[in-house]
């Protein structure tokens, strides 16, 4: 029992042990770059669902074969996968969005955001969503509208959804 | 003999890494550019007036003249000269307690041999002077051109991901 215990701690430099090493190397590599990204928040824009300087995974398969909808939060990539926005899909291609006061409607009628917390009194003119793209926008409604980074952008950006 | 083998793999090594750190690729000089441009920028606390006056004359080095500049989001867009640029490093600066720049995702295509094409995500992180929190993420669009011996900027896009 206690030399199998030192033979898994310290294990012989041999073929096979290299070879174990390699291949855990390699999956996992494939598995957190292409399954499940680990990533940090950075940034209030989403509190309080997500908080600044918490660590989550994001799950690169959630939307291969459905687009988001309404109420899910997603993963935006910029220029590479290194740095993401992350925000809440209030709208999809085809709907109309507008903020009165700080409340959301969609298609002209009031819609309930109970992940929402603190006051808003954002006001934004309707819009439509174009083909191909959803609207997007951060929980953290109480700062200011033009230091809030949403808007519409490209279901090609979306990379996937966080964890949980 | 043992000794010997390790020494000339050492030497070895060495050469190999002084041939990659003073004979840089392309792509290298380009990094370490927007690297040292970054560290221009930057600052942990406050600073003299002459200090930050210095900084940003630095900071203007990195830019041709003139250079030109594409950002709705800042609502500014035209041609600048080094003078101007500085200008604007200095006062945006000098508004901030401290400031952060770093670029991720860099990918640098060349299609002429003193030009450079780069994409990046930019992230400006700090605190103005009043203690508010200043946390902005971009995608950028950058053109550099090499003049005598050195990649300077001579447009940079700011790239809108989310159109409100």
């Amino acid at each position: 029992m206690k030399e199998k215990l030192k033979a898994f701690l310290v294990p012989k430099l041999s073929t096979p042990y290299f070879v174990r090493v390699a291949a855990v190397a390699i999956f996992s590599y494939i598995f957190f770059s292409m399954v499940l990204t680990p990533f940090f928040i950075r940034g209030k824009s989403m509190e309080p669902t997500f908080h600044d300087g918490s660590f989550n995974f994001i799950l690169k398969q959630r939307y291969a074969f459905s687009p988001p909808k309404r109420g899910d939060v997603v993963a935006i990539r910029l220029a590479g996968e290194k740095v993401f926005l992350l925000k809440r899909v209030i709208a999809v291609a085809g709907d109309t969005v507008a903020i009165k006061n700080g409340r959301l409607f969609i298609n002209l009628k009031p819609v309930s955001e109970p992940y929402l917390n603190g006051p808003c009194d954002w006001n934004l003119p309707p819009r439509k969503v174009e083909v191909g793209n959803i609207y997007v926008i951060g929980d953290n409604r109480s700062m200011p509208m033009e230091y809030h980074d949403f808007g519409q952008v490209s279901l090609e950006r979306v990379v996937g959804a966080p964890l949980w | 003999m043992t000794k010997k083998r390790v020494i000339a793999a050492v030497a070895a090594l060495a050469c190999l890494w002084g041939v990659w750190y003073f004979f840089p690729t392309r792509t290298r000089q380009v990094k370490r550019r927007f690297k040292a441009f970054a560290s221009s920028i930057s600052k942990d606390g406050p600073e003299g007036n002459l200090a930050q006056l210095q900084q940003a004359a630095g900071a203007a080095e990195f830019f041709a003249d003139p250079c030109a500049f594409e950002s709705e989001y800042y609502h500014l867009t035209g041609s600048f000269s080094s003078r101007e640029i500085s200008g604007y490093c200095f006062e945006g600066r000098s508004r901030m307690k401290s400031l952060h720049l770093r670029f991720y995702d860099l990918s640098i295509k060349f299609p002429q041999k003193d030009t450079a094409l780069v994409e990046a995500t930019v992230r400006l992180t700090g605190k103005t002077k009043e203690g508010d929190d200043v946390a902005e993420t971009h995608e950028i669009t950058c053109t550099l051109k090499k003049s005598e011996g050195e990649w300077r900027f001579t447009r940079i896009k700011l790239v809108e991901v989310l159109k409100k």
